[in-house]
């Protein structure tokens, strides 16, 4: 009667056992698999290195560049690890036939695939070889919500020069401030005085002006900023802030009284903002001023050390009689030790 | 560059690159010595034997056990500048060029580069070096 109750109970344990043993060989022979075709993987990787190799250093042997059939993954890989490497017609010509002959035609139809795996090979391929034809293509992958697709999507984007991109790239900046924020506005300032115009006409519309202006601030532009009057009294604490940077970078007629005179402003991150900025210029209205605003009682603690780090940057401060005690003090002597420091972080 | 053979030393981890600056520069006929990492750097170039005909010494910045900057401070301190220095990296931030300027490199390349370029700066540190 009892081996009539417990006949079910073991054929139950019985299967399972088999199933956890077929589940843990499958994962086993699939572990071996995986590290197998892993190593087959790198010695296709070094043997297509080695063929890059022979063919920068010796252009005029016919060196064939071994890539199989269904391995364009890798050959992207080793692509993007030259590039980062080398700048020059060789190399770009290299790149070219390759990327033509053996991965464009497929990163065309990669774009409308499904899998974001496919169209990230197909953004990559893009960003090695941008091509006027492939713009649209290039505007899909930008609207992709994974930043491994969208960057490369920039970098095609900024590559063909398409300023059809830009408000794309500049609604993204506005909706994520991490690192998608400061990767885009790298890729701009460093973009071609093409875009740096068409990105100065988007600073024209209100929904752009205050971004166009944060990416554009460090930069010395050919042409004065759109609206570059109206930001510095603008209401908007950032905005101010960026407005005095990119006056410091761009000076103009009566630029030094407007930052003297916002060093007084109620604001004290706007102080320190002009503070900092005075120390791009060196006359004896600037120096006075810093002087001033090192010394006096009631100048806020981060003032005061702008003050002091423009003064070393001005190389003054080491002939400069400050007070022989409190605050001024202190901080000059933090800037004569530290102050090189600061000024190569700020750079 | 004349008929006597100029020797310039490498120090870079990136093992294809320095495959392809040998190359390059082998077949202009220098003679090259390629190192990859700072301690086989550094005891290659504190042997005043080793150093009898270097012309140049190319230093890539971020190298796995050390910066390159420390190699630079190591060669000023024992040679006092006498041989020139030039910076290959992809650190091209201008604090970081001006930090290798100031340790006293002779010129800062960033990566990627021209490999052209590059060789006409060689040669021409090399001929300063013969001319001084």
């Amino acid at each position: 009667m009892y081996e009539f109750e417990y006949r079910p109970l073991y054929f139950i344990l019985t299967t399972e056992l088999i199933f956890v043993i077929c589940l843990m060989s499958f994962v086993f022979i699939k572990r071996i698999f995986h590290i197998f075709s892993h190593k087959k993987g790198e010695k296709r990787i070094d043997a297509l290195k080695a063929d890059l190799v022979s063919r920068l250093t010796k252009p005029n042997e016919k060196i064939d560049v071994r890539v199989k059939r269904g391995r364009e993954r890798e050959l992207i890989f080793v692509l993007e690890g030259f590039d980062k490497r080398f700048r020059e017609p060789g190399w770009d010509e290299l790149k070219k036939s390759l990327i033509e002959s053996y991965v464009l035609k497929k990163a065309r139809r990669w774009v409308y695939y499904p899998s974001w795996k496919k169209k990230s090979l197909a953004a990559r391929s893009f960003a090695l070889l941008p091509l006027q034809e492939d713009e649209e293509a290039i505007l899909k992958l930008l609207n992709h919500r994974q930043f491994l697709i969208f960057s490369n999507a920039v970098k095609a984007a900024l590559g063909i020069e398409c300023e059809k991109a830009l408000p794309s790239i500049l609604d993204r900046m506005g909706k994520e401030m991490g690192y998608s924020f400061f990767y885009c506005r790298e890729c701009l300032r460093f973009s071609s005085p093409k875009m740096l115009g068409a990105l100065q006409e988007l600073a024209k519309n209100s929904k752009y002006h205050g971004i166009v202006l944060n990416i554009l601030s460090t930069l010395t532009l050919g042409k004065p900023f759109p609206g570059l009057i109206e930001d510095i009294q603008s209401e908007n604490l950032k905005i101010r802030s960026d407005a005095i940077v990119m006056l410091s970078h761009n000076p103009g007629q009566g630029c030094i009284q407007k930052l003297i005179e916002m060093t007084t402003d109620q604001h004290m991150q706007i102080q320190a903002k002009a503070t900092a900025a005075l120390g791009n210029f060196k006359n004896e209205e600037t120096v006075n001023r810093l002087k001033e605003l090192l010394c006096a009682q009631e100048t806020h603690w981060k003032v005061r050390l702008e003050a002091a780090m423009a003064l070393k940057k001005l190389g003054v401060l080491e002939t400069f009689d400050c007070p022989q005690e409190g605050q001024a003090k202190e901080f000059a002597d933090y800037a004569m030790q530290f102050g090189e420091e600061w000024i190569q972080k700020r750079l | 560059m004349g008929d006597e053979k100029h020797r310039i030393v490498f120090v870079d981890d990136d093992e294809d690159l320095l495959k392809v600056l040998v190359n390059c520069f082998e077949a202009k006929g220098f003679e090259i010595k390629a190192l990859s990492t700072g301690k086989a750097a550094c005891d290659f170039l504190m042997d005043e034997a080793n150093m009898a005909n270097v012309d140049l010494i190319v230093l890539d910045r971020m190298l796995p056990d050390m910066d390159g900057v420390e190699i630079m401070q190591k060669l000023k301190e024992k040679y006092h500048a006498r041989f020139p220095v030039l910076f290959l990296s992809s650190l091209s931030a201008e604090k970081d060029i001006l930090q290798g300027l100031r340790m006293g490199a002779i010129d800062y390349v960033g990566k990627p580069f021209n490999i052209n370029v590059l060789q006409e700066k060689a040669f021409g540190l090399i001929s300063r070096k013969k001319n001084v």
